[in-house]
């Protein structure tokens, strides 16, 4: 990473300022957040006892954690504003339970929780690799984002109770016109907690990289060779050679695996015979076939300068839990909506005729706009005026590099706190584009 | 964990975490709180932290702040504007944290996406899956929270200077 005087300046008094603490001693006030061992080991027994009576007579406290997810939203009418669900499924001893849905606009938002009922310890507080697990859709429970349903979904923690091994979350699925009235929401598996892997090394065979056989246009020699492969991964060799004379490396790993792999392009380098280091050009994730998905590495080297390599992974192992949980859902319309039709200016762009949706929980905005537009607004903040600042989430549904000009959008702007339509006058994307609601 | 291990990481720690969280909440009394609730949730959920210790308490203290973040109620516009730029929370009377009035005048997302990019010198694409942004808006967050915080220090050095 190349720093400016920018970067250098604010290094600098961010270091300044940490060396400046006066840091009192923490450890009483931790201690005094620790219930006693005792008394832990006994709620888990209850927790226990109450999953097991759960599973009998379904999710009977949904509201209970309807209520607990109000809190911690801190929102005005939250739990008013949502549509209680309470429906459940327990696979290998964690439930899955959908305690609130419902639809707003082109957007469906819903509350879950992911709970331990065996205390096992299988839920934590920095489980957050579910998003890319998590699908909703219109009409297949097995539905990808490739199938038409949800073009986009993400989820985030609104809170872990560690009594029950409990986790809250909200999950926003963005869908290219209104959301249906049913979502199928299944989840295969979750990341909580990770291994680290530092500078694990793998043997190149340079030569079979350097004189494999050349595609028919010449530009690329890659071919499978077994390799390597990075333990508690799973992830081996899929391919080695050159693409434009560049050394490149294809490493699979199983996406139902016991472990996800993450790997920053900073993670992967390569070291040749005399000690020097090569990054990673750019990292490409490539789906495969079934449970199979891969890394694409190019390396600025030719295989045919080096008598000798060695390639180096630093990253997470995110620890997975497989299963299989799923769910039919109805997406109710949420009360207290409000839908407009707006014009939004962004100087020598306008999308016009743009249809806004408020909602107690975030606003939608969508419409068709020209590719020039789209991408200005594809990196703005939402503000809504009325209640100060937001910090809104873009949930980007409609690619901008496709080949036309103009295309239809779907935005979801998700608010971290609940917030009552009617009290909004004026949304702000960004700091200058004003969206008057009078 | 045990109890020697929870003085262990506590020892070790301290400082950098709540130099963390103070950039991540500009509230010294909240960071407090957040690192403690970080070092409790090491001790009761995990066994050893082996070498990944230190980016797993990051991780952990940098989720508790913003979720405190999300908690918070509100602040009008007008007083996150550019007039504002005290420091609603007094560390010490004789210490003037100017990084931290002007990380109070970003929002918690252009905070954790610029702490991220200087100090752990995170890439775009993480920052972007952290966040749940494109890779496009992600740069444009940093590069933008960057630029207002500089400036913002900048100024703050030509105050003192006059």
């Amino acid at each position: 990473m190349n720093f400016d005087a920018d970067d250098i300046l604010i290094a600098d008094a961010l270091s300044d300022m940490e060396n400046a603490l006066n840091v009192p001693d923490l450890l009483p006030g931790v201690r005094a957040k620790l219930p006693e061992r005792r008394h832990r080991l006994r709620v888990y027994v209850i927790a226990a006892l109450i999953a097991a009576a759960l599973l009998i007579t379904g999710c009977a406290a949904a509201f209970g954690v309807l209520d607990w997810i109000g809190e911690q939203m801190h929102g005005l009418g939250f739990t008013e504003a949502v549509k209680p669900v309470e429906q459940s499924v327990t696979d290998e001893g964690v439930e899955f339970t959908v305690i609130a849905a419902q639809r707003y606009g082109v957007a469906a938002v819903l509350y879950v929780t992911a709970r331990d009922t065996l205390a096992l310890g299988r839920t934590e507080e920095d489980m957050n690799g579910m998003s890319h697990l998590v699908w909703a859709s219109q009409s297949n429970v097995n539905a990808s984002m490739s199938v038409s349903g949800a073009v986009q979904s993400f989820v985030r923690l609104v809170s872990y109770d560690a009594g029950t091994q409990t986790a809250a979350y909200e999950m926003t699925a963005v869908f290219s016109d209104r959301a249906p009235d049913t979502a199928n929401v299944s989840l295969r598996g979750y990341s909580f907690g990770y291994e680290q892997i530092k500078d694990f090394p793998i043997k190149i065979d340079v030569n079979a990289a350097a004189y494999g056989e050349r595609a028919p246009d010449g530009t690329e020699t890659l071919a499978y060779r077994e390799g390597g492969s990075v333990p508690g991964l799973d992830m081996h060799f899929g391919a080695l050679g050159t693409i434009g004379d560049k050394l490149t490396v294809q490493l699979c790993f199983r996406t139902d695996g016991e472990y996800t792999a993450y790997l920053p392009r900073e993670g992967v380098y390569l070291l040749d015979g005399e000690g020097n280091r090569y990054e990673a050009l750019d990292t490409w994730i490539l789906p495969f076939n079934g449970s199979n998905a891969g890394f694409q590495l190019t390396f600025d080297v030719s295989p045919e300068k080096l008598t000798d390599a060695t390639l180096c992974f630093t990253g997470d192992a995110e620890k997975r839990f497989v299963g299989d949980w799923s769910l039919s859902i109805p997406l109710a319309n949420g009360d207290n909506q409000r839908t407009f039709s707006v014009d939004i200016n962004m100087g020598t762009d306008v999308i016009e005729n743009a249809e806004l949706t408020l909602c107690p929980v975030g606003f939608s905005l969508s419409g068709t706009a020209g590719r020039a537009a789209l991408e200005k607004l594809a990196v703005l903040d939402g503000y809504v005026e009325s209640y100060g600042r937001l910090y809104g989430t873009l949930a980007e549904s409609t690619p901008y590099d496709g080949l036309a000009d103009t295309q239809k959008f779907s935005w979801f702007y998700l608010y971290y706190s609940a917030y009552p339509p009617d009290s909004v006058t004026e949304i702000r994307l960004g700091r200058d584009i004003v969206i008057s609601l009078d | 964990m045990n109890d020697a291990e929870l003085e262990r990481i506590v020892g070790l720690y301290s400082r950098e975490l709540m130099a963390r969280a103070y950039a991540l909440l500009c509230d010294w009394h909240e960071a407090e709180d957040a690192v403690q609730d970080a070092f409790a949730a090491a001790y009761l959920h995990r066994g050893a932290l082996g070498d990944g210790e230190r980016a797993w308490l990051y991780k952990v203290v940098t989720n508790k702040c913003l979720d405190r973040l999300r908690k918070q109620k509100p602040v009008s516009l007008d007083a996150l504007g550019d007039a504002a730029g005290g420091v609603s929370d007094s560390y010490d009377a004789g210490y003037s944290p100017k990084v931290i009035r002007a990380l109070e005048r970003l929002n918690p997302d252009e905070r954790a996406a610029v702490l991220w990019r200087i100090k752990d010198e995170l890439d775009y694409a993480e920052i972007a899956r952290r966040q749940r942004i494109s890779e496009a808006a992600a740069r444009k967050r940093c590069e933008r929270a960057k630029k207002r915080l500089a400036d913002y220090l900048r100024g703050y050095a030509e105050e003192e200077s006059k």
